[in-house]
């Protein structure tokens, strides 16, 4: 910490209030910035960038200085801060804020009364000492890869304003990616967290399904929703994961597995990791870089050995599938009493699934466990598993095709071909930025067995001591 | 353009998915249908992936419940 950030230079606070978020921790916890003086240059920078990045849909002012205050005065008073005492966070707006109705990128929710609590994840980042700035715009019902919204307007990509952030939390992503926050947290069911990682430049952790809580979150598909934290390097990461874990009764989807601390266990970095790569389904459909970007962190990380997970193109069917039948079914009130506030792209499909045939639900949910054991096979000989995040880099904002493998495709279902096969079967996955001299970024997946986290975390770490995975420089 | 079909009616999918919709009282517009078509007809394409492949009657489903 420089005597620069002592004084409180406005400039100098307003750098370090974008992060590293430990380093934030660090010096509120000591004294030598207060949260206060941490919270309002947030508060600046949000005022002076998001107007260009169009990530929030509510600034929590008065919350966040409320809390910054209490933090401080917690420190005067003698008593320990938490882990990430003073950092700044904000969440996708799919999360209960107590006194904020829980939108879900809607406009439908908008009528939905105030929630009367914080969402488990959000009371878990307090608790830790982090100061809540807001929520974060989102796709519809996170039925969604691009990070469009018709209602909120899209968020946009931090490297370039014209082109897709990702989603479906895509407002996470322009969030921490354009540095108005160290931290974020959002959702994945298909790609959610991945993809805007992956388009933003930065790193996600969607953990183990079952591993954190999403109580007082709205759902999209309760058999593949998962939560998790973004930032922009990994030991926030980690340090963010593991303030989120513990059990908690309210989310009947939580597995009793327990979560050791992974923080202490990165700068083991891939020492002892097998690793390898994923070849077939994921070394097809995708362009250059994303190839590029695999190759990368292989040759970083010692990986040699291709391996392939059978019937991966079933798997993204099966999560497809399963995504139109249940989202359709948590939204069929909706759908026929208020079918005019919908995006027509997100009612649509979800229309379809109304009607797909029961048989062919539960069929997918029956090979979902056979896809998850031909998984654990391959864990037996391999700790990590490399793999794109995303077939291309952000897309431009509208962009309805691309093509890949010479096939002309449609955007919005396949920027997650990728993603999908992973979360349906709940494995844990670090998206890693994988930066090149091109303007757009692009991430890579690293996917370790159930409860695994640290393994991926570590891998990512040694990525990032490589300098190959690292958050780049936003253009704001 | 493999999964854009806008234009075509696979079938008597489009008499089903009508059928289907009125049961389930959820409306449609004229305007909207062959984007929901469409939908439907990839949705159905990727869960024939799914019903094709044999498993065995004591494979059980993903999702557990725990009482």
């Amino acid at each position: 910490m420089s005597a620069t950030v002592q004084a409180h230079a406005p400039s100098t606070i307003a750098e370090f209030a974008a992060g590293p978020a430990l380093a934030i921790a660090e010096a509120v916890r000591s004294g030598r910035v207060s949260a206060r003086a941490i919270c309002e240059a947030t508060l600046a920078r949000i005022g002076v960038v998001d107007p260009k990045l169009n990530a929030f849909t509510h600034v929590t002012a008065v919350r966040a200085l409320a809390e910054a205050d209490a933090l401080d005065a917690a420190r005067a008073a003698g008593k320990a801060l938490g882990p990430l005492a003073g950092v700044p966070f904000a969440v996708k707006n799919l999360f209960d804020l107590k006194g904020l109705p829980t939108l879900a990128g809607s406009k439908i929710n908008k009528d939905r009364p105030a929630a009367t609590r914080d969402a488990t994840l959000v009371e878990r980042m307090v608790t830790a000492g982090a100061v809540c700035l807001g929520a974060l715009n989102m796709g519809e019902y996170a039925y969604d890869f691009t990070g469009e919204n018709i209602h909120a307007g899209n968020s946009r990509n931090p490297h370039d304003h014209g082109h897709m952030s990702g989603g479906s939390s895509g407002g996470s992503g322009s969030a921490v990616g354009g540095k108005l926050v160290p931290l974020s947290l959002g959702s994945d069911t298909n790609g959610s967290i991945r993809v805007p990682s992956s388009f933003c430049g930065i790193f996600g952790l969607k953990p183990t399904y079952g591993r954190l809580s999403r109580a007082r979150s709205f759902p999209f598909v309760a058999s593949l929703d998962h939560l998790g934290p973004f930032a922009r390097n990994v030991a926030d990461l980690a340090a963010t994961y593991d303030a989120l874990t513990g059990a908690d009764p309210e989310d009947p989807a939580m597995a009793d597995v327990a979560a050791l601390p992974t923080l202490p266990e990165l700068e083991r970095g891939a020492d002892g990791l097998r690793i390898g790569i994923l070849g077939g389904w994921f070394a097809r459909q995708g362009t250059p870089q994303a190839y590029d970007a695999v190759a990368r962190a292989a040759a970083a990380l010692g990986a040699a050995r291709t391996v392939e997970l059978p019937e991966v193109e079933r798997a993204r069917a099966s999560a497809y599938v399963i995504s139109m039948a249940e989202g359709a079914a948590l939204h069929r009130e909706r759908l026929r009493d208020r079918p005019a506030d919908f995006d027509p792209a997100v009612r649509e499909r979800l229309l379809a699934g109304a009607v797909l045939p029961a048989g062919m639900i539960v069929k997918a949910q029956n090979f979902r466990r056979w896809f998850h054991d031909r998984a654990l096979e391959l864990f037996a000989e391999f700790d990590v598993l490399i793999a794109p995040a995303t077939p291309v880099p952000a897309p431009r904002s509208g962009q309805v095709t691309f093509v890949l493998d010479g096939k002309e495709m449609l955007v919005r279902p396949n920027i997650g071909i990728y993603t999908q096969p992973i979360s349906f079967i709940g494995l844990p996955v670090v998206a890693a930025p994988i930066p090149t001299d091109e303007p757009l970024p692009i991430g890579v997946q690293l996917i370790a067995a159930p409860w695994r986290e640290d393994a991926a975390l570590r891998a990512a770490r040694a990525l990032e001591l490589a300098g190959v995975a690292y958050a780049p420089e936003p253009l704001l | 353009m493999t999964d854009d079909r806008t234009g075509s009616e696979p079938g008597d999918l489009g008499t089903y998915l009508d059928a289907a919709l009125a049961l389930a009282g959820l409306p449609l517009e004229a305007g909207l249908r062959p984007r929901v078509l469409m939908h439907l007809h990839t949705a159905l394409e990727m869960g024939r992936l799914v019903l094709d492949f044999e498993l065995p009657d004591e494979a059980e489903p993903a999702p557990v419940y725990r009482p």
